[in-house]
């Protein structure tokens, strides 16, 4: 197995204390997929297991996980157990919550009940991105900075406020003013989608 | 207020609050607060039914005015709940933390091979976050 030289741009820094707060993005952007299945098994379920994976890793290899990250990998997990997909995944997602919630004060046990959370392949899974983190800490903090970048485009931001939400909760993002034009934006788009949706005549896929 | 309104909005009333108590339940697993307000809903609900019922067991007016009060608000509550689900059901949820009657509605449709809306921009995201890590990771 083997990470390739992302293009490198000087960015020297060997940081990983992102590998709490992106996880729990992960899972939060993951989990925001369960009400459509089908959807959640190709897109959500990998990327929350890769979100699951990460956080098994930092709290390996950074040990610490901050509370906004707890809040907002929370509300992901949630997202799997109400839309009933929790048997989908390789971790526990009803101790996951748990799990999360008491990271932030004790990381130390929350990194031995979320490995006796998961599965024997989710555990290989994290442990390899553990080792990975900490062979290459240069390598793994692009990676997340670069995961960052990808979800931080304006037209995403624009289209889901619960993305922007997030974003800003873990300090990925400013938080803006009360008056936000991109909710009125994004509440006119999800309107004009709804009616395309209710009526196929409107051109609905 | 006619008698037969009453007790047509509180049975009505009572129908959607036990949905909407059960879809808590249900999804939440646990009682939380919107679970309790529910809760207060199917018993003011049921008290104004069997009110109308019997006849009306308050020979002050008091009582009276509050379970009418009490009954239009219960009203409001259930049917608000009921608006939001389908609303989030027909445009997508916006807020960041699941809605139980949605989450319901989608668990009842799902056999039936009706999913639930999601946010393309989400889907797009969640492609992108996939596509990176694949190009990182060879082998």
């Amino acid at each position: 197995m083997f990470w390739s030289s992302s293009g490198s741009d000087g960015r020297d820094e060997e940081d990983l204390s992102n590998m709490g707060p992106v996880s729990a993005l992960l899972l939060f952007v993951g989990g925001r997929l369960a009400p459509n299945s089908r959807v959640w098994r190709e897109y959500g379920c990998p990327v929350v297991h890769l979100g699951w994976g990460l956080f098994v890793a930092g709290l390996e290899v950074v040990g610490e996980f901050p509370k906004e990250a707890a809040e907002v990998g929370t509300s992901g997990i949630r997202y799997i157990n109400a839309y009933g997909l929790r048997r989908l995944c390789h971790f526990d997602t009803r101790a996951a919550e748990e799990i999360l919630w008491s990271a932030r004060k004790n990381p130390e046990e929350a990194h031995h009940e979320a490995l006796r959370a998961s599965s024997p392949d989710m555990r290989e899974y994290a442990a390899m991105l553990a080792d990975f983190a900490e062979e290459n800490p240069r390598l793994m903090a692009e990676t997340l900075e670069d995961i960052v970048e990808a979800i931080k485009e304006r037209r995403i931001l624009y289209r889901s406020p619960a993305i922007r939400y997030a974003m800003e909760r873990l300090g990925f993002l400013e938080e803006e003013g009360w008056l936000k034009i991109p909710d009125v934006k994004s509440w006119l788009g999800s309107v004009v989608d709804g009616v395309k949706n209710v009526i196929p005549i409107f051109g609905g896929d | 207020m006619h008698p037969l309104l009453w007790l047509i909005m509180a049975t009505v009333c009572l129908l959607m609050a036990t949905v909407s108590f059960l879809s808590a339940l249900a999804v939440e697993g646990v009682v939380s607060s919107e679970t309790y307000f529910l809760v207060a809903d199917l018993l003011v609900c049921a008290a104004a039914i069997y009110c109308g019922v019997s006849g009306g067991p308050f020979t002050s007016l008091i009582p009276k005015v509050g379970l009418v009060v009490s009954l239009i608000a219960a009203s409001v509550h259930v049917l608000s709940t009921w608006l939001r689900g389908t609303f989030k059901f027909l445009f997508g949820n916006k807020s960041p933390e699941p809605d139980p009657l949605h989450a319901f509605f989608v668990r009842v449709l799902r056999p039936f091979g009706i999913e639930g809306k999601v946010d393309p921009a989400e889907v797009e995201v969640c492609g992108r976050v996939l596509e990176l890590v694949r190009e990182r990771w060879e082998g």
